[in-house]
């Protein structure tokens, strides 16, 4: 297919209205897709051939240790080192207050040299409380799932492979918490690194540690098992492995960032909805499309038989979902027509009359699977310049800043700010532990240090300040007089013309589920098996059913 | 004793000072400027942390600093140029080279300017975002100024990726930044975290 062909069909099939899309109960249903960050990582190693290994390994009989894992590429090599850790249960928590994890890990640029490794083993199990340099990329640490990784160890150990039921059940041997980069703690920058064509797509190097990381979770569990069970243990069985992921722990921690970066929130959209009006706008729908799109669909009703969660939002979401996807199934095989014109758009639009929000935003994920060729490429338009723009333009008259305000944020006048419920919570920073979390706002201390997050209020304050400031003049006159709405007009002139950048909805609102943002952002991740802990605390997968490095290049 | 200084990255620089100014009382949109400023100072090799903690501290005191006068005279003048007013500075300001990232802005549009003080130019931007310091840089004080530059900037483009930042200004910074935070509650550990233990 020529780049002509690929890119023609969808434009008279407009992406999707961001009055839809970017709502947090459909962002709150968002499923991992072809464009996902993981999945891009991985096609990238496999079609380039990235050489796998593991250089290092000194971990003793109690588990604690070093390694080392290097993921060779074109034209660079980036290595996970790894330490393994002895850790008591009572002192176990994924919650950022932790001190110390079962395994604590660090993305080097090249090989790291001795000294290295001793710079890091001073500073990478500290995580918050260390420091790394300019040569890392990313920092994090994970725990283990007890159950599960005894399981296995002791399976394993007496010559047995693990229960598969068990292994499903929990679906991974450990999970990740915070996986920090972007200059934290001392790492290397993003725009340091930005232009190197694997790192360019987001969050890509924060990908490759935690993939290197699960290839750590099934060897860490292979090893003890060897010193357990001596010649008599086992290896684990290369079908069962391919069932575990990594799990990862998160929190409202994780909330911000998706309103801190709009203009990157804008680009993953907009790829997402662009290769969704791509596939749409396909003439017709041939014989190994349809056989991928019922593999992906079959593998997608397993999933959600095997996605479990206690959370009563999530257990309502799950039920549509397995629902749903029942109901494409039998419309597929029964019902459809692949040979009418337009194949593809006449099924997402059966979709959108018949699904729920869950199942809609599902069978978009199926519709790009088998659709590697027309969409792929969009890969490289999920990073975003977040400069551009940063300094204001004090000429810019106030009544094009007005027609800005009417074209871009009509939506926040469905709120009414005058009711107490619109503005029951505020966001901030605990003094404690310097992580973001959510306050009430009638009952709690604390709203005279809120965090501007409540986007959709501080526009309706704006638009009151400009409506009495008078409708002639300059935004440098406006802001002479009004420097408190300094923030808020440069988000607004940053994000012209990107209607995907604001997520449509008021996040200061007495019913926000915080887990919905990150449902969002963690689909984009490529995250599996959402598992909700609370409103704002969250478990889910990463990698699974994906292949290991030894089954990719070795 | 003296311990190392510590090695940062800009954007880690960046965000410190943005919390650093909103906790020394700047609004958010200011507050983001001055992350801004002090990055683009960074990147020219210059101590922007340590200039931090002194307009800052007056910030804190309730004076004015360099950054709402920058961002001030930046959205007047950047977009179209026009004279620079004789009175846009205070004769007293503290860290005055925190002006410069906004008067880069400005040399974009209108040539370069320079910083002066007593009338004598002490430091220099040119439209690429060159610095020049003159002379009497370090001793300058009071009387200050801005003016068009009259001699062109000698100085290479920045390139600097890393800044070196001593400890004690760094926990100067870390002390304003915890002014933006809210003390803990029994309500905001518990609504923290799962609501299930973590050693499952």
């Amino acid at each position: 297919m020529t780049i002509a062909e690929r890119q023609s069909p969808a434009q008279d099939i407009a992406p999707r209205d961001p009055d839809v899309v970017m709502r947090l109960s459909r962002m709150g249903s968002a499923h991992p897709m072809r464009l996902s960050f993981l999945r891009v990582l991985l096609r990238r190693i496999k079609s380039e051939g990235w050489r796998l290994d593991r250089p290092l390994w000194e971990v003793d009989a109690r588990g604690v240790g070093r390694a080392v894992y290097r993921a060779r590429g074109p034209e660079r090599t980036y290595c996970l080192v790894a330490f393994a850790h002895d850790l008591p249960d009572e002192m176990r928590s994924d919650r950022v207050i932790a001190t110390a994890w079962d395994a604590t890990f660090a993305l080097v640029e090249g090989e790291p040299d001795a000294a290295d490794l001793d710079r890091l083993a001073a500073n990478v199990p500290l995580q918050e409380a260390g420091r790394i340099s300019a040569k890392e990329l990313s920092l994090s640490r994970a725990n283990r799932s007890v159950r599960l990784f005894s399981h296995v160890v002791d399976s394993l150990a007496r010559g047995q492979q693990p229960d598969r039921a068990e292994i499903d059940a929990v679906g991974y041997l450990m999970r990740t918490t915070a996986v920090y980069g972007s200059g934290k703690f001392g790492a290397a920058d993003r725009d340091c690194i930005a232009a190197r064509p694997e790192l360019k797509a987001p969050f890509q190097a924060e990908m490759l540690s935690v993939w290197l990381t699960r290839a750590f979770t099934v060897d860490i569990a292979e090893h003890m098992a060897r010193m357990q069970g001596g010649a008599q243990a086992v290896r684990l069985d290369r079908d069962l492995r391919r069932r575990l992921g990594v799990g990862n722990s998160t929190g409202l921690g994780m909330a911000p960032f998706l309103v801190r970066h709009p203009r990157l929130l804008n680009s993953w959209m907009t790829a997402r909805e662009t290769a969704l009006a791509r596939v749409r706008a396909l003439p017709s729908a041939d014989a190994d499309a349809r056989a991928t799109f019922r593999q992906a669909l079959a593998e997608a009703q397993e999933n959600a038989a095997l996605w479990h969660s206690d959370h009563p939002a999530q257990i309502r979401k799950l039920a549509h979902l397995r629902d749903d996807l029942d109901l494409v199934a039998t419309h597929v095989d029964h019902v459809w027509n692949p040979a009418a014109p337009r194949p593809w758009d006449a099924l997402w639009r059966w979709g959108v009359g018949t699904l729920s929000e869950e199942g809609q935003e599902c069978l978009l994920a199926l519709l790009l699977e088998p659709h590697g060729a027309v969409v792929d490429d969009l890969a490289d338009t999920l990073d975003a310049d977040e400069e551009t723009g940063f300094p204001l333009d004090g000429s810019l008259p106030l009544a094009t800043l007005r027609a800005l305000l009417a074209r871009d944020y009509g939506w926040v006048r469905a709120f009414d700010f005058a009711d107490p419920d619109r503005s029951a919570r505020f966001w901030y920073v605990s003094e404690e532990k310097l992580e973001p979390r959510l306050g009430n706002r009638h009952e709690e201390e604390g709203q005279h240090r809120e965090q501007p997050l409540g986007i959709a209020r501080a526009i309706a304050e704006l638009r009151a300040a400009l409506d009495e400031f008078g409708t002639t003049g300059t935004l440098a006159a406006f802001l002479l007089r009004h420097p408190e709405h300094r923030h808020s007009l440069r988000r607004v002139l940053m994000l012209r013309g990107l209607p995907y950048a604001e997520i449509r909805d008021n996040l200061l609102d007495a019913t926000l589920l915080p887990i919905d943002i990150l449902r969002c952002k963690l689909a984009f991740f490529g995250a599996t098996r959402f598992d909700p802990r609370s409103d704002r605390w969250v478990r889910i997968s990463l990698f699974q059913g994906q292949p290991f490095p030894d089954e990719i290049g070795a | 004793m003296t311990t190392a200084p510590i090695d940062m990255a800009l954007s880690e620089l960046r965000a410190l000072v943005t919390k650093a100014a909103r906790g020394a009382g700047l609004g958010w949109g200011h507050a983001e400027e001055a992350g801004w400023a002090a990055e683009w100072l960074a990147r020219h090799g210059l101590p922007a942390a340590d200039w931090a903690t002194l307009w800052l501290a007056r910030c804190v005191a309730g004076g004015e600093g360099p950054v709402t006068i920058g961002a001030a005279l930046a959205d007047r003048l950047a977009p179209e140029g026009g004279p620079l007013p004789q009175d846009a500075l205070p004769d007293y300001l503290p860290a005055p080279g925190y002006l410069l990232p906004f008067l880069h802005l400005i040399a974009r549009a209108r040539g370069a300017i320079a910083i002066r003080a007593g009338g004598i130019a002490v430091a220099t931007v040119d439209p690429d975002g060159g610095v020049t310091f003159g002379p009497g840089w370090a001793q300058a004080s009071a009387g200050w100024s801005i003016a068009p530059a009259t001699e062109p900037p000698t100085t290479d483009a920045p390139t600097t990726t890393r800044a070196l930042v001593s400890a004690s200004v760094i926990d100067c910074l870390d002390g304003l930044a915890l002014r933006t935070t809210v003390p803990p509650s029994d309500a905001s550990r518990r609504n923290a975290g799962a609501a299930s233990s973590d050693n499952d």
